[in-house]
């Protein structure tokens, strides 16, 4: 590193830095002392990775600092000096990178030092939550170092990707569009990916795993989404403390710059002032702009009448000739160079168009092999709920992808995404099930799949009713009964009135209404012989297979959920952490928060569905409702 | 000794340089001159580490000057296009170089602005054309250099300071063996200063030698003449 470039580059670009201080202590330290001391909770602001306050300029920042640091390599006489000096271009490169990283760092590092002298130092009182949320509680010192780490993870990432930007860029202009355009792009590249898939992949499913894929792919989404602070779930599976998270960051950061560096030594400094000093850059950047023009133009277009495939080519052409212009900086590009453009962008697109209506990856046909699922479950099959059921043993999770083998070749009969009025919901008669069937696969991963599934293919799947009829379904009423009443709790969660029977939904809710205030005073025998009675007329996987293939015939039902609270350190916790996966219509996990945002429990549910046939159910709930509300 | 063989560039599918050679010998003021676009700056840039040679040597003193920062200390260079850091006035460049060049000369740099008559606190980027080009030459020879490569240094420059430009590189050429390559259009003004000249034509030294040894050969013919001559495909004459 040459000391005096280093010292002349603060010296000439403090301004930019002194302005990212001042936008950071408006958002850290001001905000915690411009408000009422010791009686806030400054969670996000002090101790979360992902505090969007701070975010922001996390990314702004150093997009303006490389541009600053390396403005020498956009103007040709500028380009000429720096390159006359008794630099080597490793010098250069080492000597403006670092002195650019130091700029860009040193706003957030100042001002989360001033947060921890202030918390350290009594004047903001903080409460901790953990990185997991699971009560393993880190000292303030860790936690504030932690989200310090986090911001630097950001930061390089966003300025290493900025140093590409500007050692391929030929304007400053172009650098800073470029720049922009390098953090954005692989989030944009999915998102796109997403909707393709949607339209041509039968089946497909954009849940968790497209999620935390899109969020892996830049450290900003990732801390955001994964910063309990903030109360986003943490969907790492197996979770990662974010300490970790922003080393790899950095380290990949580091391989991105070592990539700007090696562009560097190759940079053609006659072609500054140009838009991109490689050819090959202009061809690669201009072929990203024709895919995303046609894709945003055709998907505007896709379902217009006389449209179809020919919004694609109408946004791709824009594209190609606004990307022409702007690479070549002339309007002047209708000749022999634009064919080389063009038949790129057209292979490029042939090629996506290709994979996806020939389903070149055979994502429509994969189903997973049985002995390499964790777990499984499928949702979607209930008439009455959202819920699904989940399954854990080997023999069940064979039935249900031999089912998702089933459903695959029955491509014909299944419903299309594209058609909404044949999804149903709760209140939706339509003889059709909108199913997601997920498989967690050892190592975190997932395979999704959704379908809009006739009822009448669910009736008469032989591999359907084998998979509800599965022992696995019964056990879980069985565990609630190893449970004593005193940890067991009661409410009376909901109703749904399909088509009356006698009942309104207001009549069947005001008789049950009251359950939940007269359970504390039920004594334990009451309280058995009810969990009894209801475990015994639940009707298990007979009545669910019934339902799920009830073909909306009317019923009319509501749930009492019964609940069991475990210490935070059970093994249920670990169910909860992999997001919503264990979700079941029958059995649930969810966390229990206190007022600070702490977990102080997993809850454990279990859900019954009460019809007018749950005669004996009914009775004994009206008969302890009337000895205790009087 | 500045040593060019076989020098090669191409932008694109344009070659700027096409197996050039030139040598300039130590303490020597090589003169070259060309028609518009003949290459005459690539070279330049070249011979600065600017720009990299597709293939072919440039040798400063049997080392290579592309990436040598030692090479490079031991080089000035006045571009034709100037270019300052943003804001800097001629002391904080004056700062700036002193960090670079280890034979930085605070006392050279000193007197010649105030021969020069330039102000050290005034921002460059305020400065008039001639003013910015006295500015470039003062950072440039008082880095105490051993090599300097200038490409229409007087260009814009009022004929007092053109006489005071010449006379500190005459001065160094003299006292420490200072090896100048100037590239002008102002051939008059080359023909009272060089030792050498070199026509550059088509991305090719067409015409190379000793000023005084090509007068006599071309009887007393003038600079003028000669590139005329040589540009007019004449230089077997």
């Amino acid at each position: 590193m040459n000391k005096a470039l280093f010292k002349e580059n603060l010296k000439r670009f403090w301004p930019i830095s002194l302005a990212g201080f001042i936008f950071y202590f408006l958002n850290g330290p001001f905000t915690l002392l411009s408000a009422t001391r010791g009686e806030q909770v400054y969670d996000a602001v002090i101790s979360a990775a992902g505090y969007v306050g701070f975010l922001i300029l996390d990314c702004l920042l150093p997009v303006a600092v490389a541009a600053a640091v390396f403005s020498y390599l956009f103007k040709p006489n500028s380009t000429t000096l720096m390159h006359s000096l008794p630099f080597s271009r490793r010098l250069l490169f080492v000597s403006n990178g670092l002195s650019g990283l130091l700029l860009s760092v040193l706003p957030v590092l100042i001002n989360k030092i001033i947060m921890i002298a202030l918390v350290l130092g009594g004047r903001v009182r903080f409460t901790l939550t953990s990185w997991n949320g699971e009560g393993v509680e880190e000292s303030v010192l860790v936690t504030m170092l932690t989200a310090l780490l986090t911001h630097i993870a950001v930061i390089a990432f966003v300025y290493a990707m900025s140093c590409v930007s500007a050692v391929i860029s030929g304007s400053s202009v172009i650098n800073v569009l470029t720049s922009c355009g390098l953090n954005l792009l692989t989030t944009f590249v999915l998102m796109s990916s997403i909707v393709y898939s949607q339209y041509f992949l039968k089946g497909y499913c954009s849940g968790d795993e497209t999620m935390r894929l899109a969020a892996h792919l830049h450290p900003a989404p990732y801390f955001v989404m994964s910063s309990p602070g903030l109360g986003y779930y943490n969907f790492e599976w197996p979770m990662i403390h974010p300490a970790i998270s922003a080393l790899i960051y950095i380290a990949v950061a580091a391989l991105i710059a070592a990539a700007a560096y090696f562009i560097y030594t190759k940079r053609p400094n006659e072609r500054a002032g140009d838009s991109y000093v490689f050819d090959v850059v202009g061809l690669i950047i201009g072929t990203i702009m024709v895919y995303f023009g046609s894709s945003f133009v055709g998907f505007i277009f896709i379902n217009t009448e006389g449209f179809g495939i020919w919004g694609f080519v109408l946004g791709g052409a824009i594209a190609l000739l606004i990307g022409q212009m702007i690479i070549k900086k002339s309007v002047r590009i209708f000749n022999a160079e634009l064919i080389k453009p063009l038949l790129l962008s057209v292979l490029v697109m042939g090629l996506v168009f290709g994979a996806y209506s020939l389903d070149l990856f055979g994502y429509e046909k994969r189903t997973p092999n049985p002995e390499k699922v964790g777990f499984a479950r499928i949702d979607g099959i209930m008439y009455s709920c959202s819920g699904g059921l989940l399954f854990k043993e080997k023999e069940s999770i064979e039935a249900l992808t031999e089912f998702h083998r089933e459903l695959v070749a029955s491509e014909d009969v299944l419903g299309s995404d594209q058609d909404s009025s044949h999804v149903p919901d709760i209140y939706n008669r339509d003889a059709k099930r909108y199913i997601i069937i997920s498989y967690a696969l050892p190592g975190g991963g997932e395979i999704k799949r959704s379908y809009i599934v006739p009822v009448s293919l669910m009736r008469g799947s032989a591999s359907f009713k084998e998979l509800i009829m599965y022992a696995e379904n019964e056990k879980v009423y069985e565990q609630l009964l190893a449970y004593g009443p005193s940890q067991i709790g009661l409410e009376f969660w909901d109703c749904y009135d399909r088509y009356y029977g006698g009942y309104t939904t207001e009549e069947f809710y005001a008789s049950l209404g009251p359950l939940h205030d007269s359970y504390e005073k039920f004594s334990d025998e009451e309280k058995m012989e009810l969990w009894k009675t209801l475990i015994s007329e639940s009707g298990g996987p007979e009545k669910t297979f019934e339902l799920a293939c009830s073909n909306g015939e009317p019923y009319f039902s509501g749930v009492i959920a019964a609940y069991v609270d475990h210490e935070v350190a059970s093994p249920y916790n670990t169910y909860v952490d992999n997001s919503q996966a264990h979700d079941s219509y029958i059995h649930n996990f969810q966390r229990i928060y206190n007022e600070d945002g702490k977990v102080v429990a997993v809850r454990e549910e279990f859900i019954f569905e009460v019809t007018p046939e749950s005669e004996k159910s009914l009775e004994l709930i009206y008969r302890l409702i009337d000895k205790y509300s009087e | 000794m500045i040593q060019v063989s076989s020098l090669v560039k191409k932008f694109g599918s344009f070659t700027a340089l096409n197996g050039l050679d030139l040598c300039v010998e130590t303490g020597s003021i090589y003169g070259l001159v060309g028609v518009n676009g003949s290459g005459k700056t690539t070279l330049i840039k070249q011979l600065t580490g600017v720009l990299r040679p597709d293939s072919g040597e440039i040798k400063f003193d049997g080392e290579e000057v592309y990436d040598n920062i030692s090479v490079k200390k031991r080089t000035a260079y006045i571009p034709d296009e100037l270019y300052f850091l943003g804001n800097y006035n001629l002391k904080s460049m004056g700062e700036f170089y002193r960090g670079l060049y280890e034979n930085w000369n605070a006392e050279r740099f000193n007197t010649m602005a105030a021969d020069f008559g330039l102000s050290k606190t005034d921002r460059i980027c305020r400065f008039s054309k001639g003013m910015q080009k006295q500015a470039a030459f003062i950072l440039a020879m008082s880095t105490m250099p051993d090599y300097l490569i200038l490409d229409e240094p007087i260009d814009g420059l009022d004929p007092i300071m053109r006489k005071k430009l010449w006379g500190y590189i005459l001065g160094d050429v003299a006292e420490k063996q200072l090896t100048v390559l100037v590239s002008s259009h102002n051939l008059r003004e080359l023909e009272g200063i060089c030792d050498s000249i070199g026509i550059l034509s088509n991305g090719r030294i067409r015409f190379q030698g000793k000023l005084d040894e090509l007068r006599q050969d071309l009887q007393d013919m003038s600079l003028e003449e000669l590139f005329i001559h040589a540009m007019e495909g004449k230089e077997d004459a």
